[in-house]
């Protein structure tokens, strides 16, 4: 089964540019998710600039998540949170909060124990790879082994993924980030992603 | 009284090295000593696998602390034991889930035992969704490394031909390097292929041996089998009185068929000593789990009234003995003892000196106001029993 694309945005967006960058993208194929990446952001200019991208990214029909800030994202009426940092703790908080409206998942997995003590408290995903900058080496494998061990979805992060290469590892979802953005047209390189992914690549 | 002596000593020993234990240098001075004979004996080659060392002495969590960082990096072994005390909950609680993440990274780096129990995961569908294609694919990898228990399910698969194909040739040979193997499963099912000729060319001679063997392994269903190979002598040569031992031996592990068989046997004396009490508290025990047979009823019809009643009541408390029969045959006699009599525990001047019947004006033994008075102060001076005294109260 192909992955559905989750989409990572940059980690510092040109707050004047980026909303009209991003409309661009999401013209093109299908998003199944889009997370606000913090970044170097302030907390002021990240709720401003992920206020800004929940109704773009919700009105193209994907659902919105925000890193972390639960609160942030009730307020704003994002689908979601994307929890990186405080561990079980944080993510148990947010599934409280959250669930079962709202989409809780969990990145920054360092281990294997990690993934399956986070895995085991309700989460609607388990994200493999950081969001962003250096990739994982690890992160392919982790997500493969999940997604065939494991009954909740497994996001496949690649921030260098290649567009011939597609995703084998059979994880749920594929996100991207930089290599999109690197771009001078993101959105070409979007679809040339989707189209390899969908002949099953 | 000299067989104490050296009780005493290895006592004495066992604490002072108790108490060198307690100091850390000499505790690492003797694991590295333990170690030095461990290589002396074993070779030097393999380093101990301290997590399964903790796993094997009931440390759990120990195993579990020690096996993560292993694990992490990729070592099977260690992957396969976090997941064993996950799937059987030593020591954490029981998680299916967290079992089968840690069989399947196991298994991919290649340890056949993991193989096998995600294989059986898949088969019941416990931790993962379940796949039968996927368990027999994993049977077979692990049978392929030669593991026995997946050869056995592999060949059962084989027999079923519907997730591997069907095939009684490959079914039979797997079988027969399971059972050679010497799992009794194995034994029993090959056992049964060669007396039926499944697979295999029919040898009523070796398929009784194979069962025989898995009967000798406590396999209830192959000791039943055997008996009755015995008693009708087929590959095998009739031993009535074995055929019975063997019902006997089942039908103390709890089988409803071997007791009603054990029953018959007992009810005509065939093989072993007519006894119709017993018999029928076998036929009771069977009848409890739902087997009734007429033809035994009609061999216990002539038993007595009172005979019946003693059987229902042996059942009753079967496999322990009613309390209405006396179980201690003798007092357990102690060997004669020669010189001066020992005393014996009942008497007054082995009674705890603590308790001394205080006479007026004299200080308590044992206080601290007057030490030379306490020395003089004999315990064995206690003359009234101590029920019969006020207890001794401190000034």
């Amino acid at each position: 089964m192909a992955p559905q694309l989750y989409l990572i945005t940059p980690a510092d967006p040109d707050p004047a540019q980026f909303p009209r960058r991003l409309m661009a993208v999401l013209t093109g194929p299908e998003i199944a998710a889009l997370l606000v990446r913090r970044g170097n952001l302030d907390d002021a200019a990240y709720a401003e600039m992920a206020e800004r991208l929940v109704q773009i990214g919700q009105a193209a029909g994907a659902a919105v998540l925000v890193e972390d800030d639960v609160a942030l994202a009730t307020g704003i009426g994002a689908d979601g949170v994307h929890i990186t940092n405080g561990g079980l703790k944080a993510i148990r908080e947010a599934v409280s909060l959250l669930k079962p409206d709202g989409i809780v998942g969990v990145g920054n997995v360092r281990s294997r124990h990690d993934a399956m003590s986070f895995g085991e408290l309700d989460v609607d995903y388990v994200m493999f790879g950081p969001l962003g900058g250096e990739p994982d080496p690890q992160a392919a494998e982790l997500a493969q082994w999940w997604a065939e061990t494991f009954e909740v979805p497994a996001v496949h992060s690649n921030p260098a993924a290649d567009v011939s290469q597609g995703d084998a590892t059979g994880a749920e979802f594929l996100a991207l980030s930089d290599c999109i953005w690197a771009q001078n047209d993101p959105a070409v390189t979007l679809k040339a992603f989707a189209d390899t992914i969908r002949t099953g690549a | 009284m000299t067989w104490r002596a050296p009780l005493l000593v290895l006592l004495f020993c066992s604490v002072s090295s108790l108490a060198l234990a307690q100091n850390p240098a000499d505790a690492e001075a003797q694991a590295n000593q333990a170690e030095t004979i461990s290589n002396t004996i074993f070779g030097s080659g393999e380093t101990p696998d301290y997590a399964f060392g903790a796993f094997q002495r009931g440390y759990f969590l120990t195993a579990l602390e020690l096996a993560l960082p292993r694990a992490e990096t990729g070592d099977a072994a260690a992957q396969t034991l976090i997941a064993e005390i996950y799937a059987k909950g030593l020591g954490v609680a029981q998680n299916d889930e967290r079992a089968a993440g840690w069989y399947q990274l196991a298994s991919k780096n290649g340890d056949m035992l993991a193989t096998f129990e995600l294989g059986l995961l898949y088969q019941d569908g416990v931790g993962v969704p379940q796949d039968r294609t996927k368990a027999a694919e994993l049977f077979k990898t692990a049978a392929d490394k030669g593991y026995p228990p997946a050869k056995y399910n592999l060949a059962l698969l084989h027999v079923e031909g519907v997730y591997a194909d069907p095939s009684l040739t490959t079914a039979a040979r797997l079988m027969q390097e399971a059972a050679d193997a010497e799992l009794p499963e194995a034994q029993y099912d090959y056992g049964s292929m060669l007396i039926e000729g499944a697979g295999v060319a029919p040898d009523a001679a070796e398929g009784a041996r194979y069962i025989g063997l898995a009967a000798e392994q406590d396999l209830i269903a192959a000791q039943i089998d055997y008996a009755t190979l015995l008693y009708l002598g087929q590959g095998i040569e009739k031993d009535v009185e074995a055929a019975a031992n063997w019902y006997l031996r089942a039908a103390e592990g709890g089988n409803p068929v071997a007791q009603n068989r054990l029953a018959k046997l007992m009810a005509v004396g065939e093989g072993t000593t007519l006894d119709l009490e017993t018999a029928a508290m076998w036929r009771a025990l069977a009848r409890r789990q739902g087997l009734t047979d007429p033809a035994l009823d009609r061999l216990l019809v002539s038993i007595p009234a009172d005979a019946l009643a003693r059987a229902e009541e042996r059942a009753r408390f079967w496999p322990s003995t009613p309390p209405s029969i006396e179980t201690i045959a003798e007092i357990p006699t102690t060997a004669p003892v020669y010189g001066p009599p020992l005393p014996a525990p009942t008497d007054m001047e082995n009674a705890p000196s603590r308790v001394v019947v205080r006479e007026a004006g004299q200080p308590e033994p044992g206080a601290d106001t007057d030490p030379a008075e306490t020395g003089t102060t004999p315990p064995a001076e206690t003359e009234t029993p101590p029920a019969a005294s006020p207890p001794a109260q401190n000034p």
